[in-house]
């Protein structure tokens, strides 16, 4: 009984932790596409969101490194529902601190991810997409 | 006269088993060193103090580590409505958070272990004292004569004791 109590006293003290608030609740957007549009001079984006139920609006992000999130990373709200974006090539590169690229060729690393918005959520940028890459040309 | 004094000096170099008893109880080991069971007094002090400095460690690193542990839980489960949170931080928190869960329950398996060695210990060793280690005078007095040599001698024509013992 001593033993027991004793053990029992010491039992841990620390619930498990759960991720299921954030895991199968939240959707990722898919196709995502990202290319160099070298008319307009823009990167043009687009996917598809199949269940948009609390999603407000969508945030891209992008980076200048494959490994993503080591590199310069920056984003932006859309501003709209739409699966579609359009961004200039030369805020992208400047956001990423490249205001006087020497070289002609520049791969970017785009990704869009949905923002949610609920009793639960609180624009809460959901899980990214597949991360795709457009390549920037002088 | 020779025989009282041997006898004096036997009794008081014994321990009871009271006494035994008492000491283990203080703590582990002792009463079966004093009584003359050195190789057991010194197993089951060096277990002992080993078990229980085991212990301590592991609570101190589990107290530590929880005080972190629930500060990134409290996080982790604030981000949804904090605002402007990710996903993307939101699940490398989780895998931090999970991984120092693992850590925890390691830590408290260690400290577990460790105070039920030491309480098995401590039990064994008054078990041992009580029922086990022999402290009675007359084994005593054998150990005691077998170690030390006691014989009436002359020193300058004055009748006395010469004891004498090997190391």
């Amino acid at each position: 009984m001593v033993l027991l109590t004793i053990v029992y006293g010491c039992s841990k003290d620390h619930t498990a932790p759960t991720f299921s608030k954030f895991d199968n609740v939240l959707k990722q957007p898919s196709g995502f596409v990202a290319v160099y549009n070298k008319t307009t001079k823009n990167f043009d984006m687009s996917w598809d969101m199949s269940d948009t139920n609390s999603v407000i609006t969508y945030n891209i992000a992008w980076s200048d490194s494959n490994v993503f999130d080591l590199g310069h990373l920056q984003n932006k709200y859309t501003q709209s529902l739409n699966p579609v974006f359009k961004i200039s090539s030369s805020e992208v590169l400047k956001t990423m601190g490249y205001t006087n690229l020497q070289d002609s060729l520049f791969i970017v690393y785009f990704t869009v991810s949905a923002v949610y918005s609920n009793n639960e959520f609180r624009e809460f940028i959901g899980p990214r997409a597949v991360i795709d890459s457009a390549m920037y040309s002088k | 006269m020779f025989a009282q004094n041997e006898e004096s000096f036997v009794r008081e170099t014994t321990i009871s088993k009271r006494d035994a008893v008492l000491l283990s109880a203080l703590f582990p080991g002792l009463g079966q060193m004093t009584a003359g069971h050195k190789a057991k007094g010194v197993l089951m002090f060096l277990v002992e103090t080993t078990s229980l400095a085991m212990f301590v460690n592991a609570h101190e690193n589990y107290t530590t580590k929880l005080d972190t542990y629930n500060r990134d839980k409290k996080i982790l489960d604030g981000m949804a409505l904090s605002g402007g949170s990710n996903y993307t931080e939101a699940s490398k928190l989780f895998k931090s958070i999970k991984s120092q869960s693992n850590k925890l329950d390691n830590l408290n398996e260690t400290r577990n272990i460790a105070l039920i060695v030491a309480a098995g210990v401590y039990a064994y060793n008054l078990f041992d004292a009580v029922f086990l280690t022999s402290t009675s005078t007359e084994s005593k007095k054998a150990e005691i004569r077998k170690n030390f040599l006691v014989e009436s001698t002359l020193v300058e024509n004055t009748p006395g004791i010469k004891i004498s013992t090997r190391f």
